[in-house]
């Protein structure tokens, strides 16, 4: 095996909560609003039906092809050649989201050190992964278990600061527009959701297993409760604005003012919002250098990580001119992208090896 | 041609190389000519002006354009 590091099931849900929560808690509220209106915290109930969908997924599959990632697991079942293909596309797909994620994190960061050239904030964070992704990935669960104390508690804190400034008649009227709205807004939210099937290169190295389940379920459990609490809460405070604002949760942090001493605390929403990109991002990294690895069958995976991390910092500029451009990539084409590779693909697999699988034993039978 | 940019990146990937191939050198071949063909394109990918021409990104965009209908 291409990686001999061990990593608990507790840990796999350390790395997946921030990899889902980084993204939706900057873009989150105004992207569910758009649709959803002051219905938006429903929203987030419907989005982890595919967190769930994918999460069962990658379990089955793992229990069926133990120790295989996807990468593997394609091959096993749709043979060789289709095997490589669908290989080929999730590589490719990996590597695209992850210079895309790195783009709205540089974009992000842009908005404070606005004089920094966008190639300099992504090539400092896709090399501060690197070393986190030449570690392996018990490296990797480590630093996120570290991070995640200063991942979650800020923003409870941030949530006791608010508290006196929150308006809660902004919910009603409840339900104005019936359901479709709330549903049709989830459309982006569940690609957030669907990332839980990373699991599927965590699992082949997790050392208990049978508790990967319950983790997965716990961790999109959380990531819901998170989510709604954030819908809420930026509703409570600035109502129908939510939809005009970009980074609604920085927003909000820079409104706080507690007895003139807490104050513009936006830096802090930077600072946590890093430390959730630093795990996202290096967790896709990972994902697809260990990838391309063992879709090339090499030996080891260390030496790839550099030219990877080069690759990744050109794809975070190709063909991605200008900020508008990332934002419509984000709502259009990025949620799409996520359920076919994360949910349908997968599960299209599940049902190929599960028919495959009976047909061998009715043959079994006959023979026998 | 942007000669500072060529220079630039040349100079990046003979360090990728020189940092990496004392431990590469013990890996099969098949190892190093994975890594030495992702340094030559990731540094001729460099050369282009990447964020005024169309990529994989901008497939992506326009194969999911008729989903965005139902978002609309």
């Amino acid at each position: 095996m291409l990686e001999k590091g061990k990593i608990t099931a507790t840990q796999s849900g350390m790395i997946l909560y921030p990899i889902i929560m980084s993204t939706a808690m900057i873009a989150g509220p105004s992207l569910m609003m758009k649709h959803a209106m002051q219905d938006m915290w429903i929203t987030p109930i419907w989005a982890s039906c595919s967190g769930f969908l994918a999460l069962f997924i990658a379990k089955q599959l793992n229990q069926r092809y133990v120790n295989m990632t996807i990468i593997e697991q394609s091959q096993q079942i749709a043979g060789t050649f289709w095997g490589k293909g669908i290989g080929f596309f999730y590589v490719l797909l990996f590597l695209q989201i992850n210079g895309f994620i790195v783009r709205e994190y540089a974009e992000f960061i842009a908005l404070f050190l606005n004089g920094t050239p966008l190639s300099i904030v992504s090539s400092a964070l896709v090399l501060v992964s690197a070393f986190a992704v030449r570690g392996g990935v018990e490296v990797i669960a480590r630093s996120a278990q570290i991070f995640f104390p200063f991942f979650v508690v800020p923003f409870l804190i941030m949530i006791l600061l608010i508290l006196k400034d929150l308006e809660p008649q902004n919910i009603l009227p409840i339900l104005d527009n019936g359901l479709l709205p709330t549903i049709r807004a989830a459309v982006i939210p569940q690609g957030w959701f669907s990332e839980v099937f990373l699991l599927s290169f965590l699992l082949p190295y997790m050392s208990d297993r049978t508790n990967a389940k319950k983790a997965g379920v716990v961790t999109i459990l959380a990531c819901l409760v998170t989510m709604i609490v954030s819908n809420l809460i930026t509703l409570f405070v600035f109502g129908d604005v939510t939809m005009t604002l970009l980074f609604p949760i920085m927003d909000m942090a820079r409104y706080i003012s507690v007895a003139d001493f807490f104050e513009n605390l936006e830096s802090g929403v930077m600072a946590v919002w890093v430390v959730g990109a630093f795990v996202k991002v290096t967790l896709f990294y990972y994902v697809t250098v260990l990838g391309t690895a063992q879709w090339l069958n090499l030996s080891n995976f260390r030496p790839i990580v550099l030219p990877v991390g080069w690759l990744t910092i050109l794809f975070c500029f190709w063909g991605i001119p200008d900020f508008s451009t990332v934002g419509e990539i984000n709502s259009f084409a990025i949620p799409f992208l996520l359920m076919i590779f994360f949910v349908f693909i997968p599960g299209s697999l599940l049902l190929l090896s599960t028919l495959t699988e009976k047909r061998n034993r009715t043959k079994g039978v006959d023979t026998g | 041609m942007r000669w500072g940019v060529v220079l630039s990146m040349t100079v990046l990937a003979v360090v990728l190389i020189g940092y990496e191939w004392p431990r590469l050198k013990k890996q099969p071949r098949k190892d190093k000519l994975v890594f030495l063909s992702l340094i030559l394109i990731a540094w001729t990918l460099s050369l282009f002006d990447l964020p005024n021409i169309p990529g994989p990104t901008t497939m992506v965009q326009t194969l999911f354009k008729p989903f965005a209908i139902l978002l609309e």
